[in-house]
C-alpha cells in the first residue's frame, strides 16, 4: 500500500489569473489519494518506499478530514501497518525496513484513526505493551530527550512523537514526562520559539513538536505565548502563505506547523485565515487533485495532507475538525483519549 | 514523497516509459542484492560497495545507512584475520582509513542532497565512532576537518539549517572532555562569537547568525568573568551594532528580532537571563527611553515601516511597566497600534490584542482609535462579554457567558476546569457552548461542567451571538459585528474573585459571505478597534453607573466599587 508519490501540478494557472471564488476540489483530492497505490510502474513509487507508512498516515488523515473516511479499505490498511512491525514492537516504513520512532508513531496514529489499536494485541508481531516499551526505551534517562532509533539521533520531533503515541496508547507512565518537559525548555529561544535541540535556531516545524509535546504534558503554561505568537504570526507573507523561518519562502506544509502552534497557544487569529485559505487553494491541482508546496509545483500526499489539515484548522467549511495537537481528526482523538479516563 | 519546489513536468512518452521500466528493474535488483547481503550476514566489502551504489541513488533509504553501520561495526570489531594484532580491539589503521574513506564518500552526497537528514546522522555517527575508537589526537583531526567543511558549506548557503546545527554539534564535540588533549582549546566561544560577527557583516539578514550570537553571549560573558561594567559596555556595543544595522535595513525582521532580544535586558520578566542582569530600574528606564527616541527617529523617511511601530509599542509598554510616565503625550500608543493595523492588516488580530494590555486599558478613557469610514461612536446594541483566561495553567478556569434574564444578564461562571490541565489552553473560548437564536438559552450538553453561577450587574441586551468553534467569539446585528472582550484578573485565587479591568472591542462589517455554509466568522482584515475601560463603557451602556466591579465567584453576591 503506497500513498506517497504521484504526478500532478498545483494550481490551474501558475502566475496567471486566479479566480476569485476558489473551491476545494474534495472529490478530486479523494481520487488522487486513492490513485497513489496504483503507481507501481513509476520509479518514484519505488524510490519512496521509505515513506510508505507515513504516506498512509497522510493520505488516510486527509481522507478523514475531507469526510471520506471509507475511501481506503480499512482491512488493507490494518494489514499493511501490521506487516511493517518488528518483533521489538517498533515499526519500519515498509516491510523489511528498520524500526524507527517516526514510523512507529504513524502506525499508532493510523491504527487509532481506524479504531484498530486492539489489533496489536490480536495479531501484531508484538502487542501494545511492547510497542509502548519500544518507544519508551528510546528516552535518554539523563536528558529526557528521545532518540529516533538505536543509532541515537536526537531531535525534538522524536520526543513529540513519543508523547503523542504513548498518550494515545494510555502509556505515558512508561516515560519520564517531567524530564522530557525540562528538555523542551532547554530548546527554547529568546524569540519564544524552539529548536531541534538545545542551542538550535527556532523553526516552525520544531515549534509545533515542542508546543504539542508541552500540550500533551499539560505544561503549555511554560510557553511564552505572546512572544511566540508574535514570531509565528510574522511567518505569514503577503500572498497569505506561511514560511518556517524569517526570510524563507512560503510553503503549504507550514500552514500546519505554524497554524497548529498558533491554535495551541490560542493565537490563531493573529494571522489572516482567509488569505491563508486562498493560498492553500491556489496550490491545488484542480484537474487531478492533490496539493503542492506552492502554486504551480508538483503535488504530493504530504502537502495534500498538511494543506487540508491547515484548512480544517482555520475552520474551512465542509471539513472535519482537526486536533491541533495530534494532527488527527478531533473526533478520533476525543474517542481515543476519552478512553483514558474510563 | 514530500517534494519541494519541483515544477510540473510533461507527461511521459512511450520511450520514456520503457526507460522508466528498465530503471525500476535495475533499482529493485540493487535493493534485493543489498538486502540479500545483509540477511546472509555478509558484512563484506562487496556488500558495502553495493550499499554505496544504492545510497548514491537514494540516500533517503534509511535502512541502508543502518546496514552500512552494521558492516562497519563488524569490520571494526573483527579486524582482518591476516592482520595479527597483539592488542585486542579494533586495528587503528583500519579504523582510521575506513572512517576517512567514509567521510570522503559522503561529501558528494551532501553536496547533492544537503537537506537529507540521514546523511548528516550517518556522518555524525562516524565521527562519534572516531572519538570512541581512536586516540584523542587522531579523532580531533577528524572533528577539526569537519569545522572547516561546515564553514565552507555555510559560506555557500549562510542560512542552511543543518549547517548551523551541525556546526554547533562539532564545536561542542571539540570542546568536550573526550577530545581534550594537552594544549587544546577548551572553549571555542570567542571564536564562534567572532564567526557570527563575520557572517553578519557579510549579510545582515542572517537570522541564523543573530540567533547563534544570542546563544553565545551569556556563555562568553561568563567565561570572561565579566563584571557589571564590562557587561554594560558589551551591551552598549551590541546596541550600537544593531542600531547601525537597523538604519541600513529597517524592513529586515532578523534585525528586529535581535533588537527584541537586546530589549529583554531591560524587561524585568527576562532580565535575569540577559547579558546584564544587574541593571537598576532607573538604568533600565534610561535605556528604554533612549531606545524609544532612537526608534522614533527611524520613522523619518520610513513612515510605513510596521516594524518601527511594533517596536515603539512594546518599548512604550515596557517604559510604563518600569514605572514611568508616557514620554509622548501627544502620540498615544493606541495611535501606533492603529497605524500598525493599517500597515499590517495580515496581523491585525495580533495588534488588536495589544490593546488588551492592562496598563493600556487603565489609562484609556474611551478614546476611539478611528479607522477610516467607521463612526467614532459605535452604538453597541448587541454585544458579548467574555473574560479571557489569564492563567491558562490555573486549575480554575473562568468563563463568563451571558444569558438574558430580565434587566441583568446572567453570567455563567465556569469555575471548575472541566478538562485536564492540558485542555485548559484550548479553552480560551467557549468551544462547547452554542446558544441559539436570541441567546435566551444556553443549549448545550456541556452545561454540567459549569458548576457555579453568579449574577453580574451589567446592563445590556445580549442576543444573536454564537460561540465559534475556533477563532474569536462574535456577535452580530444588521450592519456590524461587534466583539467585546472584557479583561479580568484574579484578585484572590483562593476565593476565586476576579476584577474587571476593562476590555477591547472590534467592529467590522459583515464579512462572512464566502463562509455562508458555516457559522460566520469575523474577518479581521479591516476592523475598527478601540480600547475601553469601564469608565468608557459606561456611557455606552445606557448611562448605567458603575466603574469597577468585583464578581464573587461561587456566590450570588455582587460588589460594586464606586
Ligand atoms: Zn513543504
Amino acid at each position: 500500500m503506497s500513498l506517497v508519490s504521484g504526478p500532478g501540478r498545483g494550481g490551474a494557472s501558475a502566475g496567471g489569473h486566479v479566480p476569485d471564488e476558489l473551491k476545494l476540489v474534495v472529490e478530486k483530492h479523494v481520487e488522487y489519494i486513492q490513485s497513489l497505490d496504483t503507481r507501481q510502474d513509476e520509479l518514484e513509487y519505488w524510490l519512496t518506499e521509505h515513506l510508505r507508512l507515513n504516506g498512509v498516515y497522510w493520505g488516510l488523515t486527509a481522507l478523514h478530514l475531507l469526510g471520506h473516511p471509507d475511501a481506503l479499505s480499512r482491512l488493507a490498511t490494518i494489514d499493511f501497518i501490521l506487516s511493517c512491525q518488528h518483533e521489538n514492537g517498533g515499526f519500519g516504513a515498509a516491510p523489511g525496513h528498520d524500526a524507527h520512532m517516526l514510523y512507529t508513531v504513524s502506525a499508532v496514529q493510523i491504527l487509532g484513526t481506524v479504531d484498530a489499536l486492539e489489533e496489536l494485541d490480536r495479531r501484531g508481531k508484538a502487542g501494545t505493551e511492547k510497542v509502548g516499551k519500544y518507544i519508551a526505551d528510546l528516552q535518554n534517562q539523563e536528558t529526557g530527550s528521545f532518540a529516533g532509533d538505536q543509532w541515537g539521533e536526537t531531535d525534538t520531533r522524536f520526543l513529540y512523537g513519543a508523547l503523542n503515541a504513548l498518550s494515545l496508547l494510555h502509556m505515558l507512565r512508561l516515560v519520564n514526562v517531567s524530564k522530557a518537559v525540562t528538555h523542551i525548555q532547554a530548546c527554547a529561544n529568546f524569540d519564544g520559539g524552539y529548536g531541534v535541540s538545545p542551542g538550535a535556531e527556532s523553526h516552525a516545524g520544531q515549534i509545533f513538536t515542542c508546543v504539542a509535546a508541552l500540550a500533551i504534558a499539560g505544561r503549555l503554561d511554560l510557553v511564552d505565548k505572546d512572544r511566540l505568537g508574535g514570531w509565528l504570526s510574522e511567518r505569514q507573507v503577503p500572498n497569505g502563505g506561511l514560511n518556517g523561518r524569517p526570510e524563507k519562502v512560503e510553503d503549504v506544509c507550514y500552514s500546519w506547523w505554524v497554524g497548529s502552534s498558533l491554535a495551541m497557544i490560542d493565537r490563531l487569529h493573529w494571522i489572516n485565515g482567509d488569505k491563508l485559505a486562498q493560498f492553500i487553494l491556489r496550490c491545488q491541482d484542480p484537474d487531478k487533485g492533490g496539493i503542492a508546496d506552492r502554486p504551480g509545483d508538483m503535488v504530493d500526499v504530504f502537502h495534500t495532507h498538511f494543506g487540508i489539515a491547515g484548512l480544517s484548522l482555520i475552520g474551512f467549511p465542509g471539513l472535519i475538525a482537526v486536533d491541533p495537537i495530534y494532527c488527527m481528526p478531533r473526533e478520533v482523538t476525543k474517542r481515543l483519549l476519552g478512553k483514558l479516563n474510563t | 514523497m514530500a517534494s519541494h519546489g519541483v515544477p510540473r513536468v510533461q507527461p511521459a512518452t512511450d520511450r520514456d516509459q520503457k526507460k522508466e521500466q528498465q530503471k525500476i528493474k535495475d533499482y529493485k535488483g540493487l535493493v534485493d542484492s543489498v538486502n540479500d547481503g545483509i540477511r546472509g550476514c555478509q558484512c563484506t566489502t562487496k556488500t558495502l560497495e553495493l550499499t554505496s551504489k544504492l545510497l548514491k541513488w537514494n540516500p533517503e533509504y534509511y535502512t541502508i545507512w543502518n546496514h552500512r553501520r552494521l558492516i562497519l561495526k563488524h569490520q571494526f570489531e573483527h579486524p582482518d584475520s591476516q592482520v595479527t594484532n597483539a592488542v585486542a580491539g579494533p586495528d587503528h589503521e583500519t579504523v582510521m582509513n575506513t572512517i576517512s574513506d567514509e567521510l570522503a564518500f559522503l561529501i558528494p552526497l551532501l553536496r547533492k542532497f544537503p537537506k537529507c537528514y540521514w546523511i548528516w546522522n550517518y556522518r555524525l555517527w562516524l565521527l562519534k565512532d572516531s572519538t570512541r575508537l581512536l586516540s584523542v589526537l587522531e579523532a580531533r583531526k577528524f572533528w577539526q576537518q569537519e569545522l572547516a567543511l561546515v564553514g565552507k558549506m555555510l559560506s555557500l548557503d549562510s542560512r542552511n539549517f543543518h549547517g548551523w546545527g551541525y556546526r554547533r554539534t562539532v564545536v561542542s564535540a571539540l570542546e568536550g572532555i573526550a577530545l581534550q588533549a594537552e594544549g587544546s582549546v577548551t572553549s571555542m566561544t570567542e571564536i564562534e562569537f567572532e564567526y557570527t560577527t563575520k557572517m553578519i557583516n557579510l549579510n545582515l539578514s542572517n537570522f541564523s547568525a543573530w540567533h547563534n550570537r544570542s546563544k553565545l553571549i551569556p556563555i562568553l560573558l561568563d567565561e570572561r568573568g565579566a563584571d557589571h561594567l564590562a557587561r554594560r559596555n558589551f551591551l552598549d556595543e551590541e546596541l550600537e551594532l544593531i542600531e547601525r544595522a537597523l538604519w541600513a535595513g529597517s524592513e529586515d525582521q532578523s534585525l528586529w528580532f535581535y533588537h527584541q532580544y537586546l530589549m529583554c535586558t531591560f524587561d524585568p520578566k527576562y532580565a535575569a537571563e540577559s547579558m546584564a542582569p544587574d541593571l537598576t530600574t532607573t538604568e533600565r528606564s534610561t535605556y528604554v527611553r533612549e531606545q524609544i527616541l532612537k526608534v522614533r527617529d527611524m520613522l523619518d523617511g520610513a513612515e510605513d515601516c510596521k516594524w518601527i511601530y511594533q517596536s515603539l509599542i512594546s518599548l512604550s509598554i515596557l517604559y510604563r511597566d518600569l514605572g514611568n510616565e508616557s514620554i509622548e503625550k501627544e502620540v498615544a500608543i493606541e495611535d501606533h497600534i492603529a497605524e500598525l493595523i493599517n500597515l499590517d492588516p495580515l496581523r491585525a488580530g495580533r495588534s488588536s490584542n495589544l490593546l488588551l494590555d492592562p496598563s493600556l486599558l487603565i489609562m484609556t478613557t474611551c478614546k476611539s482609535v478611528a479607522v477610516a469610514g467607521m463612526p467614532t461612536y459605535l452604538p453597541i446594541r448587541n454585544f458579548l462579554l467574555q473574560i479571557p483566561l489569564l492563567k491558562t495553567s490555573s486549575p480554575i478556569l473562568t468563563r463568563l457567558l451571558i444569558d438574558k434574564s430580565g434587566l441583568f444578564p446572567t453570567f455563567i461562571v465556569v469555575k471548575r476546569n472541566p478538562f485536564e490541565a492540558k485542555e485548559a489552553a484550548r479553552m480560551e473560548f467557549l468551544l462547547e457552548l452554542q446558544p441559539d437564536g436570541d441567546g435566551a438559552d444556553v443549549n448545550t450538553e456541556d452545561i454540567d461542567y459549569f458548576s457555579t453561577q453568579a449574577l453580574v450587574e451589567v446592563r445590556g441586551v445580549f442576543r444573536n451571538f454564537r460561540f465559534c468553534d475556533r477563532f474569536i467569539n462574535y456577535v452580530y446585528d444588521d450592519g456590524f459585528i461587534h466583539v467585546i472582550q472584557m479583561l479580568g484578573r484574579y484578585t484572590d485565587l483562593t476565593d476565586g474573585s476576579i476584577e474587571i479591568l476593562g476590555g477591547q472591542g472590534h467592529t467590522t462589517q459583515k464579512a462572512w459571505g464566502q463562509w455562508r455554509t458555516g457559522p460566520p466568522m469575523i474577518s479581521l482584515s479591516s476592523p475598527s478597534t478601540w480600547a475601553l475601560d469601564l469608565d468608557g463603557v459606561q456611557p455606552r451602556l445606557h448611562g448605567v453607573e458603575f466603574q469597577r466591579m468585583k464578581i464573587e465567584l461561587g456566590s450570588r453576591e455582587i460588589e460594586q466599587e464606586r
